[in-house]
């Protein structure tokens, strides 16, 4: 059976077939989900912000051209909706009063940071401890190394999504990486939380 | 390769050197065992980035992603549909700014044409009352050249003008000298 290309899907989309953007929906529901939730935390949001971004894929459809990969189109959608999510949440933790709950405990992005039950069960002390971290990492790195570590981009691709250069994107990456060796050194030289 | 080259190691591991770089990186390696150990920690590490997992989509993810396209193909394609609202509204201004433009060329027609008369007026005016001053026009502004002629004609007057004219100011000289030794 010959599999469709991303590319080809993208094409039929754009003149109407329904059935191809219901299969590129089928392929990068769970990846765009995974992201956003990765570079939000909060589960609804990333859910409501990865639909957001294949309405804006199907909207956009006309303006597509077959000159980029999909993917790097699709990264490029999602990472921008997320970081002006990440900004958003910023400026109203400011007028919430510096992102502390009401019960006076300090969120890191949002004003609400519990995580859902399903995440509480699912998240290990090892898995916050370096979720905690990448989090501290300024937005550029923390997209990069999102999209390198997680969604398995390539750095070539990465450059086209954050549109920087590729040497821009490797240094990106390394001090992103070295910054998590540092702070997650007692993981990395193999000791146990 | 330069000893210790932290980020050549960092990029080799995670394969992005070119193929000769990353022989060099080999080469280097082989015989060197702090960077040998320094390449092991970035490998440690990405596995230990492995530990981090999320939630799955929702079941009904692909339900609320296609309702909202539908939603937004129906604003767009229904009579006030948003892409039609927007192209009566171009359609609307567009109109509003021939109108504009056509008021504003007609206004200023009207306004050159007035000008003109307003200007032939004018000057009437100020003969009527200059031919009672005459001295008041040479002051003020020049005259025509017939006028001119006449002025010339009449000498006298304009001596005397010009004396009564500098009368203060001559009237004051001797006081002001008287101030200096």
């Amino acid at each position: 059976m010959v599999v469709d290309s991303d590319l080809d899907l993208m094409l039929r989309v754009r003149q109407g077939d329904a059935g191809s953007f219901d299969e590129l929906l089928r392929r990068y529901r769970t990846p765009l989900v995974k992201y956003f939730c990765r570079m939000v935390r909060d589960e609804a949001l990333a859910e409501d912000l990865a639909q957001e971004a294949f309405l804006r894929v199907y909207k956009a459809r006309h303006r597509y051209r077959p000159d980029a990969r999909f993917t790097t189109w699709l990264y490029r959608i999602a990472t921008n909706l997320a970081l002006n999510a990440i900004r958003d949440s910023k400026g109203r933790q400011r007028l919430d009063g510096h992102g502390s709950n009401e019960d006076g405990e300090r969120s890191f992005e949002f004003v609400d940071p519990r995580a859902s039950v399903e995440q509480q069960l699912i998240e290990t002390d090892r898995g916050r401890m370096i979720r905690e971290t990448i989090e501290a990492l300024p937005e550029n790195q923390r997209a990069a190394v999102i999209l390198h570590k997680y969604q398995d981009v390539d750095y070539r691709q990465i450059a086209g999504i954050l549109k920087v250069s590729e040497s821009a994107v490797k240094s990106l990456l390394f001090r992103a990486y070295e910054t998590l060796r540092e702070r997650l050194e007692p993981l990395v030289r193999g000791g146990q939380l | 390769m330069k000893c210790n080259n932290r980020e050549k190691l960092f990029l080799f591991v995670h394969n992005m050197l070119d193929a000769g770089e990353a022989d060099g990186v080999r080469r280097h390696m082989a015989g060197c065992e702090e960077c040998a150990r320094a390449a092991e920690e970035y490998r440690r590490l990405d596995s230990v980035l492995d530990d981090w997992n999320t939630a799955e989509p929702s079941p009904w993810f692909d339900a609320r992603v296609r309702a909202r396209v539908a939603a937004s193909e129906k604003k767009n394609s229904g009579f006030f549909g948003f892409g039609r609202v927007r192209a009566l509204a171009a359609g609307v201004a567009a109109v509003v700014l021939i109108l504009v433009a056509v008021v504003v060329f007609n206004h200023q027609g009207v306004v050159e044409n007035q000008q003109p008369a307003a200007s032939q007026q004018q000057p009437t005016a100020n003969t009527a009352s200059a031919q009672n001053s005459p001295t008041t026009r040479v002051l003020r502004q020049p005259l025509p050249p017939e006028e001119q002629l006449k002025m010339d004609e009449n000498l006298s007057l304009l001596e005397d003008y010009e004396v009564v004219a500098n009368f203060d100011a001559l009237s004051e000289l001797p006081q002001a000298n008287a101030n200096y030794p």
